[in-house]
């Protein structure tokens, strides 16, 4: 048996009242799709279920105020499909397209994506490349900060989720020289963890012939979210030429360390690292944009 | 010969009740009081049972049966060795053996009383590479078996050394090929109830019902006619799907709680506790002439046979020497190893060894022709065997459209064109690879008393027939061709036959599935029963209609008294038949023994009644910076004798390919010390949709009409996948010029040739 | 806030839940800890949805839950509250009814083998449709929406066929020339 007791919580409200109740026997459930995985294999007990699934406030896609909002029960499936989202957050959009398969998407969620704290989430890795906030509400309030503060060990998020509840995930505002993009590299193209991800965020500069501003997160290249700030700093004030790409690419390639696993070796990461590094900014400006 | 059904498309006759969800598997069994089994299995690769105590998961609540090696019988028995016990009261040999069994009265109670049983192990070093396990100091799983060989399999015939000689070339080269799982969809499972007369019935998920029976009887020490064996419809099985531990555990329980046992793997089980193909480490060397003329082979083969015996042995032994119907080579040597290791038992997967032995033998080849400048084509067609050619070991090729498989699989993907044209300028590179097959239908030494089959076909007072056989539809649509060929044979629409369930109280005797031999085999036993039914059914007409039976035609449901100048519907001339007959239904009795030899102890001797080939082309495109491998179009051209129905059997093939494709590409269970790493369907990558080829897969179908089988159809389902490893490694080759001799062909190994450097 | 020992929610743990299965209304007790899937195949006798993995990894169980295509092996049988559920048996109503234009494309191009995969197939390929009425289909997309349910019969291409044979708008170049 799983649970003792399931509720749908009706508010932000209700779920943090019977968090509190429960004294940390309740956790919260969004879409399922890793819990329920994890209770069946038992590295999971709960006494209490929270279901936050039908709290409508949670779950949205919407700019205000010069920032993006996404609900934290948003699912992956509203993400990938929302024409807002594939056309100024191609990394979001398509990032949590590759997830798992069109079940898990339509059933997980961003924040429980996130609150998984893998290294390698294709939702966290795009959510790190924009820079997010991670919103949230605890016993003592609400809280935001920044989404990489989130994240401290594989499967271990900074959030206490039998006490504190993420509510959404805020960006700024699209840019007009804002690019974005997502590569992956799996063994097969459907239900396959990566065995590496890349999210890419990228303002031009005026001229759009170089870059003024870049965030780089990669997974799984380290025991969180990676981010390549080496090859990030290297990138600001470049002028795009696959010159400029080769040498960011050799410079990911040396600033990442990723370990061997099952699904790839170090080495072959890291070569994997390499190469998508330039097709990936080769997607987000475009191959023509790129001067020889 | 002008068919009414053969040779068209039939969709598969239990198709409705699949679309429906009304098909019912074992796993979807349910019976009043049925208890839950599940099974302890050890987590070491190998170790001393110390003690085994059960007295706390005794008292959880529901339990009502536990078994171990200390309340069950030590005898030994087995497949083809005897190395098999109910459960071991000595050792432990692989992670995942079975080391005790709970019946339950729900699962989590069977679960909860898993948890409870306590075993002392004393761990024990272990071995898990078959070629490290021959080694003096390796550790030694059998006592008997002082170098851990299970088997060895030696054939040699013509002068190898002198052809060797004679060869004005001369190639070496080592492959390994992988271990893999079968991934069928429905778990291994059985459902185990007590029935009248002292007696069990076992609903199975099996490919064997009839061997099964005769197996699980000596492990019993019952008769098998104490056994009744159902098997409903099986959700796939690849090779998997033979004889079983956890059936007998089943059974056992149900003996001993007299209830119902319902015993299903879960996928995880499924994946450490299977039967995954054999892999193996396979030198081959070839001396040819100038031309490419094969004039000696020479192979030795380390086969891992895991940590008991399955089918490992003829599976080697298949690899040995079964392509050398393929090629017309006279002097030929093979020595196979098949060794045991502290890893998962190893079986039958969908080719059996024959699979792996081209992933050897075609690229050798391919290497041989780019090294000499040879056209992998022309050498295809100097060597390939041709109808009457009898291989140096007496296997009779009676038809045989192998050349035409080439011309037309050749002609089709335009490989001549594509060599010369295919763009390789960039980092994507596209390539064309080419690979042959042959393959049996039926395999003679597999159950060693006989081949053959025998079949029932019943007609009713209605005039609608039902086949009774014991070959077993795993859902590749035999139930659907055995009903083809009785509806032909008698001159019945298809929609008014069935095949039955196979039920050991009702069924014939069937060998079962495998060796590509059901359709065959069986569908020849078919065959022979349903023409020996018309001949009863004439007769009877005559009889009742005062016609001679010359003047009797019976065709599509209709039956023409040409005498008479009457038609009428098959129902009226059966409700007279049957009345008159005292309600009888008439049943046509045949059987089909083929004409195939035991093979003597040198090996000798027509193994088959009918042999398969084939000729496979992929076209390719391979990322060079990331390794990715993308097959753009498949081509794969088939002698099937002669097709039976055009849908399934591209059906086949289709699932042949991507099958051969995911071993090819992706597939891999990796194992750490003994631990399966990834047994889980996310991170065992067999091919989802979206793996599948960007164009098409063309399936070619050649009918060289064989003597033996049914309307002359041979088998398909091995052959669809013996060729596809290679003709994908050959066409990355072909690209990159990457030449990856270690399954599977992943990204890493492909981009680690290109930069020379392992990754 | 609340003071001490004074709850403030208002949610309730549910005794029983109602919900719409297959055109039909059910309401049952609430089995605590229990998936979905269990709840269809052992208290409601359905056979259509299969447990092949229990993890959310092959799309056998897959069911039509308010219009989505969802893995039942992974849902809450609470969450079926208030909830439209259609299984494979929902299709087609019982043995007499007609088939779902799905199924009999299924069963008419031979996309259909062992059969364990089907029903989830089928959903899957039943919610695509459903969302695609008036979008040009291309078998790409097919392969895309088809790729949470393994099958290991048939290699796919049957029933990348038969879906896309369903498809009211086709997006697929008429001329299968080489790619």
């Amino acid at each position: 048996m799983y649970w003792e007791k399931y509720y749908f919580a009706q508010s932000i409200e209700e779920t943090l009242e019977l968090l509190k109740h429960y004294e940390g026997d309740a956790r919260i459930m969004a879409g399922g799709t890793d819990l329920m995985v994890q209770f069946k294999y038992n590295y999971l007990s709960a006494k209490v279920m929270v279901d936050i699934g039908r709290i409508k406030e949670l779950n949205h896609i919407r700019q205000e105020n010069g920032h993006v909002s996404i609900g934290a029960t948003t699912t992956h499936t509203a993400l990938a499909t929302s024409p807002y989202l594939q056309k100024h957050f191609q990394v979001l959009a398509s990032g949590v397209r590759t997830i798992g398969s069109p079940q898990i998407r339509n059933a997980g969620t961003i924040g429980g994506n996130v609150a998984n704290a893998q290294p390698a989430a294709d939702g966290s890795i795009a959510l790190v490349a924009l820079g997010a906030t991670i919103c949230g509400i605890s016993p003592d309030g609400p809280f935001s900060r920044p989404i990489e503060s989130t994240f401290l060990n594989p499967g271990e998020c900074a959030l206490n989720s039998t006490a504190e509840l993420i509510t959404s995930f805020t960006f700024p505002a699209p840019g007009p020289r804002d690019r974005s993009a997502f590569v992956r590299h799996s063994r097969r193209a459907a239900l396959a963890l990566p065995i590496m991800n890349m999210g890419l965020w990228l303002r031009l500069n005026e001229e759009e012939d170089g870059i003024e501003d870049a965030r780089i997160a990669i997974g799984p290249m380290a025991r969180v979210p990676f981010r390549a700030k080496k090859t990030e700093a290297f990138l600001r004030g470049a002028k795009l030429s696959e010159a400029v790409l080769d040498e960011a690419g050799e410079l990911t390639f040396e600033e990442v360390s990723p370990r061997d696993s099952f699904r790839g070796s170090a080495a072959y990461k890291k070569e994997l690292v390499r190469v998508y590094l330039k097709r990936a900014v080769l997607e987000a400006v475009g191959e023509r944009s790129v001067g020889k | 010969m002008e068919f009414d059904i053969v040779g068209k498309s039939t969709p598969l006759l239990d198709g409705l009740e699949k679309v429906t969800g009304r098909a019912r598997y074992v796993t979807d069994i349910r019976m009043e009081g049925m208890l839950h089994g599940k099974i302890l299995r050890s987590p070491h690769p190998h170790a001393r049972i110390v003690k085994i105590d059960t007295s706390k998961a005794e008292k959880v609540s529901g339990v009502r049966g536990i078994i171990t090696g200390f309340n069950v019988p030590q005898h030994k028995f087995g497949t083809m060795l005897q190395d098999w016990v109910i459960l071991p009261n000595d050792k432990v040999r692989f992670v995942g053996d079975e080391v005790a069994a709970v019946a339950a009265t729900s699962e989590a109670a069977a679960l909860e009383a898993l948890e409870l049983i306590e075993v002392e192990y004393e761990v024990l070093p272990a071995v898990f590479d078959q070629e490290e396990a021959m080694s003096p100091d390796a550790p030694l799983l059998y006592e008997d078996k002082d170098d851990n060989i299970a088997t060895t399999f030696q054939v040699e015939r013509g002068d190898v050394d002198g052809a060797f000689a004679e060869s004005d070339i001369i190639f070496e080269d080592d492959y390994e090929t992988s271990q893999v799982y079968q991934a069928h969809l429905e778990p291994m499972a059985a459902v185990v109830a007590p029935a009248d007369y002292d007696r069990l019935t076992l609903w199975l998920s099996t490919q064997v019902p009839s061997m099964s029976r005769l197996r699980y009887a000596e492990a019993l020490g019952v008769c098998a006619e104490d056994l009744r064996i159902i098997k409903p419809h099986v959700g796939g099985g690849f090779g998997a799907k033979f004889e079983y531990k956890s059936h007998i555990l089943a059974a056992v329980l149900a003996r001993r709680t007299g209830l119902p046992v319902r015993m299903v793997n879960t996928r995880d089980e499924d994946f450490i506790a299977g039967n995954p193909r054999v892999p193996m480490k396979i030198r081959v060397k070839l001396g040819l002439k100038k031309d490419g003329a094969i004039l000696a082979k020479d192979v030795r083969i380390i086969a891992g046979n895991g940590a008991r015996t399955v089918y490992g042995p003829a599976i080697t032994s298949t690899a040995c020497y079964r392509i050398d119907s393929l090629y017309k080579v006279r002097n030929v040597r093979s020595v196979g190893y098949t060794v045991y290791t502290n890893m998962i038992p190893t079986s039958c997967f969908r080719g059996f060894g024959n699979a792996q032995m081209h992933f050897a033998m075609e690229q050798a080849l391919d290497a041989i022709c780019h090294e000499n400048g040879l056209d992998p084509v022309e050498v295809r067609r100097i060597n390939g065997v041709y109808p009457g050619y009898v291989s140096i070991h007496g296997w009779e090729i009676k038809s045989c459209a192998l050349q035409e498989c080439v011309d037309q699989a050749v002609e089709a993907s335009g490989w001549y064109e594509k060599k010369k044209t295919l763009d390789k300028s960039g980092a994507k590179k596209r390539g064309i690879g080419m690979a042959l097959c042959n393959h049996v239908s039926g395999n003679r030494p597999f159950y060693r008393p006989f081949d053959g089959s025998s079949a029932l076909v019943r007609l009713t007072p209605e005039g609608k027939a039902i086949v009774f056989t014991g070959e077993a539809d795993l859902g590749q649509g035999l139930n659907t061709a055995f009903a083809i060929i009785a509806a032909e044979a008698v001159g019945l629409p298809v929609k008014d036959v069935r095949t039955a369930a196979v039920d050991t109280d009702i069924s014939p005797f069937g060998l079962g599935s495998f060796a590509t031999r059901a359709t065959t085999i069986g569908g020849r036993a078919v065959y022979e029963a349903a023409v020996n039914l018309k001949e009863q059914l004439v007769s009877h007409i005559a009889k009742v209609y005062d016609e001679k039976p010359e003047n009797i035609k019976v065709r599509k449901g209709e039956v023409a008294l040409e005498g008479k100048g009457e038609t009428l519907p098959i129902f009226d001339v059966m409700q007279k038949v049957s009345f008159s007959l005292g309600g009888a239904s008439l049943v046509g009795q045949g059987s089909y023994v083929p004409d195939t030899v035991l093979p003597d102890e040198n090996k000798y001797g027509n193994v088959s009644p009918a042999y398969p080939f084939a000729c496979h082309i992929a076209e390719v495109e391979v990322d060079t910076e990331t390794g990715s491998v993308n097959i753009i179009n498949y081509w794969a051209a088939h002698d099937v004798g002669r097709v039976l129905n055009q849908q399934a059997l591209e059906g086949q093939v289709e699932g042949g390919v991507i099958m051969g494709a995911g071993w090819a590409l992706m597939e891999e269970m990796i194992v750490k010390e003994g631990h399966l790493v990834n047994p889980k369907l996310h991170d065992y990558w067999l091919p989802t949709s979206m793996d599948t080829p960007i164009g098409k897969i063309h399936s070619i179908f050649l009918e060289s009409v064989d003597p033996n089988g049914p309307f002359g159809a041979k088998g398909i389902g091995e052959p669809s996948l013996n060729p596809v490893a290679a003709a994908i490694a050959n066409a990355i080759f072909d690209a990159t010029g990457a030449r990856i001799k270690k399954l599977p062909i992943s990204p890493d190994k492909i981009v680690g040739a290109l930069v020379n450097k392992k990754l | 806030m609340c003071t001490q020992n004074e709850i403030m929610f208002t949610a309730e743990a549910k005794e029983s839940i109602t919900f719409t299965l297959n055109n039909k209304e059910y309401t049952v007790p609430v089995v605590p800890g229990e998936r979905l899937l269990d709840m269809l195949r052992n208290r409601l006798g359905l056979s259509g949805p299969k447990e092949g993995c229990g993890a959310g990894e092959c799309g056998a169980c897959t069911v039509i839950f308010n219009g989505i295509n969802l893995n039942s092996c992974l849902i809450p049988a609470e969450r079926a509250d208030g909830a439209v559920i259609t299984t494979i048996e929902g299709l087609s109503e019982g043995i007499e009814g007609d088939l779902d234009p799905v199924q009999q494309s299924f069963l008419d191009h031979g996309a259909v083998q062992c059969g364990y995969c089907t029903p989830g197939m089928v959903l899957s390929a039943k919610v695509f449709l459903d969302h695609n009425k008036s979008t040009p289909v291309t078998r790409p997309m097919i392969k895309e929406a088809l790729s949470g349910n393994l099958c290991r019969c048939t290699g796919y291409q049957k029933i990348v066929d038969a879906v896309y044979a369903c498809a009211p708008v086709k997006g697929d170049p008429e001329e299968e020339g080489e790619v």
